[in-house]
């Protein structure tokens, strides 16, 4: 009797392992570094706030994202719609600074008003209520 | 940005509640609403332009943070419902088709001036009217709009009237204002998905079944089958179109089923059997697109597709019983069979064509046709009469894959064989003829056929016809054998011979009559005999001269030379005549030992057929008596050097052989049934009588379906050769026995 024994070896694929990858670095977001920037120094500013014979220059497209009244204001069908100059009644103009502070750079808390030109207590409280009312959503 | 420089303290912030400045002027309300009156009474005059939108908000803020918003949504309420009842009464003075444009322009005017509202409203639509479960501005402006103009007593009917009306203009051909139609119905979709399907969809749903219901019954009136469907499928894409146009994608489901239900469903039944082109035409006729379009429609109505299928086997069945049982058609089973398979591509395309392949057509066909073709007893023979007609001629017209395709057709005709036994036994008989008088395909033909067959069957069904095969390829051998050890100078001047060798048990029962062969080849086969028992230890061998072919050198009186083929027959008659010049019909038959019908047979076909006289016989007449003589006839002539004598041969069974091969079968079915039934009872023991009958008919019915009264004979015939035995309680229960 004649025993034939076939003996395969299979060996496992040797693969060409890539070196781990590098990953890349993204920086953390700037936005309300930009933004701030872009209301301080008043670049391509499209309308202007009058308050308190003060005057605040604004970029609509940031208030109408950030605020459904003043996307209802500058691009609905009344005046402010195609005016340039808009009057503000009945708010103080450190007021309305804070609001366009809150709405250009601040995505959470609240702003601290500490080295505004307010000295009452009474206005840190109307000032709270006013941009929580004013910004809501 | 901290300003840590100065000497600025920084101040520690306190919450306290806000304090607003409350208004004490008792008229504070009243001044502000005159205000916000006096603005929306400019927006709804188109001229926002001139307002302010900050001090519009202010005003409207204020008089929520003071605690007046109720009173605030009430006036607003009361004003949107006057604005609204002005405007319903301009859009009821609207005439005719003024009065949608109407609709149209003050609905737009109105969604304008709502949304500015709203806007101006947005600090009580955050704060009041969620706390409070109201309605918001703008949702509230809108159920206004339907409460008190849509749904006025006033307005509601006319309206869907109106856009009815103009559906109606449009299905009988005219152009409407389809933007308007658009712009209206979305008013409704805005207003409420129930706004829209209680205002318009039901009564346009109502009035459609109406519309329909009156042109199906004027159509049926006039129109052919094809004709009617063509303009229902027209119908039902034209209603497609129009909701994709204008209408809530939602209704295309409702007015299609409306369309079918007042245009098919309720005519299925004419249509479908409508004369001279109902269904039954169009199949008749392969209308293949009426008949698509038949199908694709009838799809949507319920039953729709059974009673087409209904109808469609109702005629498979008549014409295919006409076909079968026709006397003409059965004179010719080639043709009989192609005309089957003709008929079976023709419904196959149609089902392909326009059916879509649909199982349950294809199953109506298969189930008709396995009717048909078992109407007639004799479909088996004709099936293998057709393949043996194919196998035959697949030398002649070489065309190798199309007899592929051909068997393969045939195969699907076999599987609707309900006695398949009965095709092998003619299938047998008919390679047996091809295979002895060498007409047979090539034999990778024949095993090809042999090979689906053993597909469908089982290797039992074509084991012996394979063996059949297995023959005539050793018997080749053989016969080589046979010359290679014999001596040539023994054989130098004796006949060439070739010997079929045929087993016993694989080819059809043949009678055995052995005539008395001429002594030249006596000799010559003696010694192939001796030759075979030589190398086969215990067989036995015997002569089948009822088979069998011969060429003869033949030289008559006027010196003609011709070589004869004739069968083995044949031959034995016409070598008498190298020693006799004339001999009676007795001397014949004393000296060749054929029997009398085959006998009378030969002589007929080589003194009667013309063209194929190569005896005479006196007198000249057709039935042949003891007394009567032969001769050979010195004037015979032919065009051809080879002569071919056929015997005089039917290929069709007569009846008599029909009933002998049907009395074979049915005795085949015999055993069959037993080992079934032996089978069955050694593996259940114990087994009670409806299930045997049930087990066996099951086990069988692959090749032939058992008849009940045969299975309870040869149940008896096991009890009494004490295979089986009655159980002594339930003579109903039959026992095993070891």
């Amino acid at each position: 009797m004649i025993i034939q024994c076939d003996l395969t070896v299979v060996r496992d694929p040797e693969l060409c392992k890539t070196k781990g990858g590098f990953e890349i670095q993204v920086p953390p977001s700037d936005l309300a570094e930009q933004f701030g920037k872009l209301l301080l120094e008043e670049e391509e500013t499209d309308v202007v706030f009058s308050v308190g014979g003060e005057t605040f220059p604004a970029h609509k497209v940031v208030l109408a994202a950030r605020s459904p009244v003043f996307k209802a204001q500058l691009y609905g069908n009344m005046k402010e719609a195609k005016a340039r100059r808009v009057a503000v009644e009945d708010m103080q103009p450190g007021v309305f600074r804070a609001l366009l502070k809150f709405i250009y750079i601040y995505t959470d808390a609240l702003p601290v008003i500490g080295d505004d030109n307010i000295c009452d207590d009474d206005y840190d409280e109307i000032i709270r209520h006013l941009l929580v009312a004013a910004a809501c959503r | 940005m901290m300003n840590g420089g100065g000497g600025q303290k920084r101040r520690n912030s306190k919450i306290i509640p806000y304090e607003y400045r409350v208004e004490s002027d008792p008229k504070f309300f009243d001044k502000s609403w005159r205000k916000l009156h006096d603005a929306i009474r400019e927006i709804y005059n188109h001229n926002s332009m001139s307002l302010s939108f900050e001090e519009l908000y202010r005003t409207a803020y204020n008089l929520v943070l003071n605690k007046f918003a109720p009173e605030l949504y009430e006036k607003f309420t009361e004003n949107m419902k006057a604005h609204l009842e002005e405007m319903r009464t301009c859009i009821e003075a609207a005439q005719g088709g003024l009065f949608l444009e109407e609709m149209q322009r003050k609905w737009n005017d109105y969604n304008k001036a709502l949304k500015m509202i709203r806007d101006i409203l947005m600090y009580m639509d955050r704060t009041y009217i969620p706390t409070n479960k109201k309605a918001p501005v703008f949702d509230h402006g809108i159920e206004l709009w339907r409460d008190t103009i849509v749904r006025s007593p006033t307005i509601q009917g006319r309206l869907s009237d109106m856009l009815v009306e103009l559906i109606h203009i449009e299905r009988t051909g005219d152009v409407i204002n389809r933007g308007l139609m658009r712009t209206t119905t979305k008013m409704l979709m805005d207003l409420g998905l129930s706004v829209y399907q209680d205002d318009f969809e039901r009564p346009f749903l109502e009035v459609s079944a109406s519309f329909y219901s009156g042109e199906s019954q004027q159509l049926i009136e006039c129109c052919a089958c094809g004709e009617y469907l063509k303009q229902a499928e027209r119908r039902l894409s034209e209603e497609s179109e129009r909701v994709s146009q204008y209408l809530d994608v939602k209704t295309n489901e409702k007015i299609t089923a409306v369309v079918v239900k007042e245009m098919l469903a309720n005519h299925m039944q004419r249509l479908i059997l409508m004369e001279n082109s109902g269904l039954v035409n169009m199949l008749v006729e392969d209308r293949y697109e009426d008949l698509t379009r038949m199908y694709a429609l009838f799809n949507h109505v319920p039953d729709g597709l059974t009673a087409i299928r209904s109808v469609m086997t109702s005629h498979i069945k008549d014409t295919g019983k006409s076909l079968v049982t026709d006397p003409e058609r059965l004179k010719d089973p080639v043709d009989f069979v192609q005309r089957l398979l003709n008929m079976k591509d023709k419904y196959d395309n149609i089902i392909n064509v326009s059916f879509s392949n649909d199982k349950s057509f294809l199953n109506a066909l298969n189930f008709s046709f396995e009717h048909v073709i078992n109407l007639n007893n004799r479909s088996p023979e004709f099936i293998s009469l057709f393949v043996d007609d194919k196998l035959r001629k697949v030398v002649k017209e070489a065309n190798e894959e199309d007899l592929e395709t051909v068997l393969d057709k045939v195969m699907t005709l076999f599987r609707y064989l309900q006695e398949k036994d009965l095709f092998e036994k003619y299938y047998k008989q008919h390679l047996a003829k091809r295979l002895l008088c060498g007409k047979a395909a090539p034999e990778d033909s024949e095993r090809s056929m042999l090979v689906k067959l053993k597909t469908e069957c089982g290797y039992q069904f074509t084991s012996k016809l394979e063996g059949m095969i297995t023959d005539l390829n050793t018997s080749q051998d053989t016969t080589q054998g046979f010359y290679a050890s014999t001596s040539s100078r023994l054989l130098a001047d004796a006949p060439t011979i070739s010997v079929q060798i045929l087993t016993t048990g694989s080819w059809p029962t043949q009678t055995c009559n052995t005539c008395n062969l001429p002594p030249e080849i006596v000799s010559v086969s003696e010694k192939f005999r001796a030759y075979y028992l030589g190398t086969h230890n215990g067989r036995r061998l015997t002569w089948q001269t009822n088979m069998g072919n011969a060429d003869i050198k033949a030289t008559f009186g006027n010196g003609n030379k011709h070589e004869l083929n004739v069968s083995t027959y044949q031959m034995c008659v016409l070598m008498l005549f190298n020693s006799s010049n004339v001999l009676t019909y007795r001397e014949i038959e004393q000296s060749t030992a054929i029997p009398t019908a085959d006998l009378k047979r030969c002589l007929l076909s080589l003194a009667l057929v013309k063209g194929r006289q190569v005896l005479r016989k006196e007198p000249m007449s057709k039935d042949i008596a003891d007394d009567d003589s032969f001769c050979v006839n010195d004037k015979f002539t032919s065009k051809l050097f080879k002569v071919k004598i056929n015997p005089v041969v039917t290929q069709k069974e007569t009846d008599p052989e029909k009933l002998e091969t049907r009395q074979r079968v049915e005795e085949d079915r015999k055993p069959q049934i037993e080992a079934a039934i032996v089978r069955i009872m050694k593996s259940r023991r114990v087994l009670d009588h409806n299930s045997i009958m049930t087990e066996v008919t099951k086990q069988l019915q692959p090749r032939f379906m058992p008849n009940p009264v045969v299975i309870k004979k040869r149940i008896e015939s096991l009890i009494e050769r004490e295979f089986l035995e009655r159980d002594k309680v339930d003579r109903k229960m039959y026992r095993y026995l070891a």
